[in-house]
């Protein structure tokens, strides 16, 4: 019974016997056998005449009888088509179904794979699509594994990108790269979903590392596949920043720029990446930081601005659960496990070398924005590079500012000052004179305050006195640039400003400090101010010395269970606890201490008694910034007191609303890894505005404001003139004579200003 | 009072333009240009039909997607062999037309068998030279998932051993052997049969005649030697000394060594004596008689001799072949 109801569905072709085998191998087993045979002589047939046309075209040659063979040609090309698709077809059947019959197909991805690899070049474009396909597809299915299918996929790459007449005409090399490259984009991320497969990935790098050994530009591969897997966050470990070290150091231009590009932009786009596909809500308490803001000033603007500065903040802080698992989040630059010696490599082979030649403007100075990137952020010493601007430091120079703004990135407090100043020399030489444009003297300016923010000892008083005096300029940008010189400096070093450019608290700060005869704070090369600690202390103490009294009476308990058991707790235990609370007790003491004497010190100015973080506190709380010694504020709290989870929540809740601020300009602390904007540096650039912009301008401020503009001209129904406006256009010699108009002349000037006010009145209310 | 300006416009449109002397016709308004810039200019080459009855055009005609067209074609190369058989139009003609044994069409195929017939007829030797080509697509053919093709492929063994049997058998035994096998039904695997050969071993025992003549055929050829099939007259000048010097002396056959595979293009298999010994057979050399008859006795002789016995019991024209085929077995392995 069984045997006629199988019967009934005679398999008549390959689709439905695929359907039939994938339910019941068992019992078409026999059948498939068969369809294997069939594969088999379509695959040795193949083997045989229609791999290369070189056979059946060789017998045409020897034919050739005339005309004969171009019509010989037309015949093969059908014979291969013909063929290829009917194998195509069982390709996919015995792929689809091998993983039934694991015995009898042992060989079978062995032979796809040999047909691949050997006789690519022969093979027909479909039957090559079809076969690269069957492969993942057996991936997919676990009868080969992953390694096998990079083995195989990569030298294909490798010999479909080369460029040149390997190829033939109809290789169709792109579409193949194209399905290649993405499928092992797409292997890669399917093997990383579930936690790292370091296995593969390692050996993956291991093939990209061999692809950039060898002389050739086969290595733009490697880079192209480490930056896309580095973006998607499935590669971001630091053996995937020494593949694009490797290529950054490379011999061939164009993977050189792959890998610096990859340096310079990676981040970027993986963020924007992961931006795109998560958005999640907010890692801090969204709702109290804008309360709290807005208590402090209330302007719709300044909300607005605090709002985008939170958005940004919370793309900033993202590694929650859009990323995926394990993903770290550390920049490519971070994990460069030689930073000094790719620098200086990079310098030598790339920029001073023989071979500087190589590389056009633009990509010199992406080289240069990498070296001064990498400079600025890990504190490298490639003294080099410093004589090396000096060469570009001309206003004439194309896209000089990207160079003013590298050269800015480069520096750092640990260079030694006359290096640096060499350039600063250089920079105020060439831009900074009455007889440049404004652009050129701001930019200047501008690019000597950045170098300064980094190393401030790269100028001499003397300089800086005389670019200072740019601050009466007339231009804006000159000035702005002049004037936030002086601010710089004034927080940094104020003697060496003129005096009258210091500024009240610098000035008073410097007084003070005669007095006492000590030396003043002004830096030094090679003393380093690092901050210690934990990261936002400071914040915290000023806080805490804020809302000191009201937070006093705090239980201790309810302090180490942030959210456990929040509120009711903290209403009833405030009481009975004993121990905690009185060392918590003894401590609140002290800081409010602290706050009588600050008091106290504001009413009496010369307090010997005080210890210099006090007078330094103090100084600054006159000038009414924020800013406590983070080093002082450490001491303070760390050492008096155990900091509670609660504190830690309040820290990061404060460090937060500190990044606020800093977007919105307010002020900005760690310059080291912050970027010089090469378009910021020439200022503000005015320009002035051609009759159509100016119109557009003017039109674009109309938009959707027709109910307060005029009407005239704009009714809408089609009509006759009305009687007045045939009174309007009448000619005016006719009226003229008329005795109305004519008595308006003998009409009192009293009246005459009636009649007008009468009819503006009137015309208003008709609407005209 | 003066006109519009459309009114002029108007008035110019049936204006004639007068033409004057020394400069050229104005073009009209809706002239469409056709001038263009290329590199080069290529211009199709004449075909001047030199020799009307020329046969290579006709090849292509063998691909042709008409039925009709096809069959035509065969038919007039058929008639034509007499005189282009000792031409150089053989290899492609074959080459074009051996893959016509996969056809659809039952008419197509039996043209391609009257043409091999002729070819065969004229000179085994080309049949000889294409054999391996030949081979592939049989096996193919047996293989084929259309049951009409498949129980037709027979036939084209059949005739095929005609001209060459020696060179097929020795060439691929144990692939043909599969074949002819697989066609009947008599699977290797042995748990159950396929369900295109269920129905057809029922329906119509003409095929089934047909297979296990063609497999009477291929035995014979393949383990009998020339002697005891007696149907050459060479036998009687074979003696001892002959068969002692014959190693020595040029093979009367084509390419002699290519089961050596020097020369072929052929995918590697990694571990074939380790899963199938059938795979390990299909690239056994099976080039004299002994080796040919061992493979055969130890791979196929027991479940032909099953299948014959029952086929026997059946009788008709099937029993008649088979019990023939069963004769030839126990002369053969007895």
């Amino acid at each position: 019974m069984g045997r006629r109801s199988r019967a009934a569905m005679l398999p008549t072709n390959i689709i439905l016997l695929q359907n039939l085998v994938k339910r019941d191998p068992e019992s078409y087993q026999e059948e498939f056998l068969q369809q294997y045979a069939h594969y088999e002589s379509l695959r040795d047939i193949f083997m045989l005449n229609g791999l290369t046309g070189g056979d059946s075209s060789a017998t045409t040659n020897g034919l050739d009888l005339g005309n004969g063979s171009s019509t010989m040609a037309g015949t093969n090309g059908t014979t291969i088509s013909t063929s290829t698709s009917q194998l195509v077809e069982l390709v996919g059947f015995v792929s689809q179904v091998c993983s039934c019959f694991p015995r009898e197909t042992a060989n079978f991805p062995s032979e796809l794979k040999q047909l691949l690899l050997e006789h690519h070049k022969s093979l027909p474009f479909e039957l090559k699509e079809k076969i690269l396909s069957c492969l993942t597809m057996l991936r997919n299915k676990d009868v080969i594994t992953a390694e096998e299918l990079i083995q195989s996929l990569f030298p294909l790459l490798v010999a479909y990108s080369s460029h040149g007449n390997s190829l033939g005409i109809n290789s169709h090399a792109k579409e193949l790269r194209k399905i290649i490259y993405s499928n092992l984009i797409s292997l890669l991320k399917s093997c990383n979903t579930n936690g790292k497969n370091q296995k593969l990935n390692k050996s993956t790098q291991a093939v990209c590392f061999n692809l950039l050994d060898k002389p050739d530009s086969q290595g733009i591969w490697a880079t192209k596949l480490t930056r896309e897997l580095w973006r998607r966050g499935i590669w971001d470990d630091s053996r995937t920043v020494e593949i694009m070290t490797q290529a950054a150091l490379h011999q061939d231009v164009k993977i050189v720029m792959s890998g610096v590009m990859f340096f310079l932009d990676a981040d970027k786009e993986r963020e924007e990446n992961f931006e795109e596909n998560s958005e999640d809500e907010d890692g801090f308490d969204l709702d109290a930081l804008r309360h709290k803001m807005q208590v402090n000033k209330k302007t719709g603007r300044r909300g607005k601005k605090l709002e985008n500065a939170i958005k940004t903040v919370k793309k900033k802080k993202k590694n929650g659960p859009g990323a995926p698992q394990g993903y770290l989040n550390f920049s490519a630059i971070h994990l460069l496990r030689d930073p000094q010696g790719f620098a200086e490599k990079l310098f030598k082979e790339h920029l001073s070398g023989k071979t500087k030649n190589k590389f056009d403007l633009e990509q010199k100075i992406s080289l240069m924005q990498l070296l001064s990137r990498l400079i600025g952020t890990h504190k490298l010493i490639v003294l080099g590079i410093y004589t090396f601007f000096l060469k570009y430091l001309t206003p004439k120079q194309r896209d000089v500012t990207k160079i003013m703004s590298a050269c800015a990135q480069a520096c750092h407090d640990l260079i030694p000052p006359e290096v640096i100043s060499d350039m600063v020399r250089k920079i105020a030489d060439e831009f900074v004179s009455d007889g440049v444009a404004n652009e050129v003297a701001a930019a200047g300016i501008n690019t000597i305050r950045e170098i300064c923010s980094r190393a401030p000892l790269a100028i001499d008083e003397i300089l800086l006195q005389d670019l200072v005096e740019y601050k009466g300029s007339k231009a804006k940008g000159v000035n702005m640039a002049a004037k936030s010189l002086i601010a710089l400096y004034r927080d940094v070093a104020p003697e060496m400003l003129k005096k009258k450019d210091r500024g009240k608290n610098a000035a008073m700060e410097v007084q003070e400090a005669k007095k006492e005869g000590k030396n003043s704070k002004r830096p030094q090369f090679g003393v380093e101010n690092s901050v210690q600690g934990i990261a936002g202390i400071e914040l915290l103490a000023k806080w805490k010395k804020e809302h000191g009294e009201e937070s006093k009476d705090e239980d201790a308990d309810a302090n180490w269970e942030v959210d456990a058991n929040s509120e009711e707790e903290d209403n009833i235990e405030g009481e009975w606890v004993t121990m905690d609370s009185d060392k918590e007790y003894d401590v609140n003491m002290e800081d409010s201490d602290e706050e009588t004497h600050i008091d106290k010190d504001k009413e009496s100015d010369s307090d010997l008694e005080l210890s210099d973080d006090d007078e330094e506190k103090e100084v600054k709380e006159k000038k009414e910034n924020v800013d406590i010694d983070p080093e002082a504020a450490f001491r303070e709290i760390a050492s008096t007191r155990i900091l509670t989870p609660a504190d830690f929540a309040k820290l990061q809740e404060l460090r937060n609303e500190e990044s606020v601020a800093n977007i919105m300009g307010i002020h900005k602390q760690d310059r080291r890894e912050e970027l010089v904007d090469a378009s910021t540096l020439t200022g503000p650039i005015k320009y002035k505005q051609s009759r159509e912009e100016r119109l557009q301008k003017v039109l674009e401020g109309r938009e959707g404001r027709d109910k307060f503009g005029s009407r005239r001209g704009k009714r809408d129904n089609v009509r006759s003139t009305t009687n007045r406006e045939k009174e309007r256009r009448k000619n005016f010699v006719m009226s003229i004579h008329k005795r109305s108009v004519r008595g308006k002349q003998k009409m009192s000037l009293r009246d005459k200003q009636k009649v007008l006010r009468a009819h503006i009145t009137k015309q208003k209310k008709k609407g005209y | 009072m003066t006109k519009s300006r459309k009114q002029k416009q108007k008035k110019q449109d049936f204006l004639r333009k007068k033409l004057k002397v020394g400069k050229p016709k104005e073009k009209a308004s809706n002239a469409t240009d056709t001038s263009f810039v290329s590199k080069t200019i290529s211009i199709r080459n004449q075909h001047l039909d030199q020799n009307p009855h020329d046969l290579t055009k006709r090849l292509t005609l063998l691909k042709h997607h008409n039925i009709n067209v096809r069959k035509e074609t065969l038919t007039t190369f058929q008639k034509s062999i007499p005189s282009i058989i000792n031409s150089r139009l053989m290899t492609p003609l074959l080459t074009q037309s051996i893959p016509l044994i996969c056809d659809e069409s039952q008419q197509v195929r039996q043209g391609l068998i009257d043409l091999i017939d002729e070819i065969g007829s004229h000179d085994a030797q080309i049949l000889k030279l294409h054999c391996s080509i030949f081979v592939l697509y049989i096996s193919m053919a047996m293989t084929h998932i259309v049951t009409q093709i498949q129980a037709d492929s027979t036939k084209f063994l059949s005739h095929l051993m005609k001209y060459c049997g020696d060179e097929v058998v020795r060439k691929s035994w144990i692939k043909l052997l599969n074949g002819v096998l697989g066609v009947l039904g008599w699977g290797q695997v042995g748990k159950n049969e396929s369900s295109n050969i269920v129905q057809t071993k029922k329906r119509n025992a003409k095929y089934v005649t047909v297979h296990l003549n063609t497999l009477y055929t291929l035995v014979e050829c393949g383990c009998q030697d020339e002697r005891a099939r007696g149907d050459r007259d060479t036998s009687e000048f074979v003696d001892d000394s002959t068969n002692l010097r014959s190693p020595y002396l040029i093979p009367d056959y084509p390419q002699p060594f290519e089961h050596l595979k020097l020369f072929t293009r052929e995918l590697k298999f990694e571990d074939t004596a380790s899963n199938r010994t059938n795979a390990a057979l299909l690239s056994l050399a099976t080039q004299d008689i002994d080796t040919r008859k061992v493979a055969f006795s130890e791979q196929f002789l027991p479940i032909v001799r099953k299948q014959t016995e029952t086929i026997i019991k059946e009788g008709g024209e099937c029993g008649k072949s088979a019990s023939k085929l069963k004769k030839l077995l126990s002369s053969i392995f007895d």
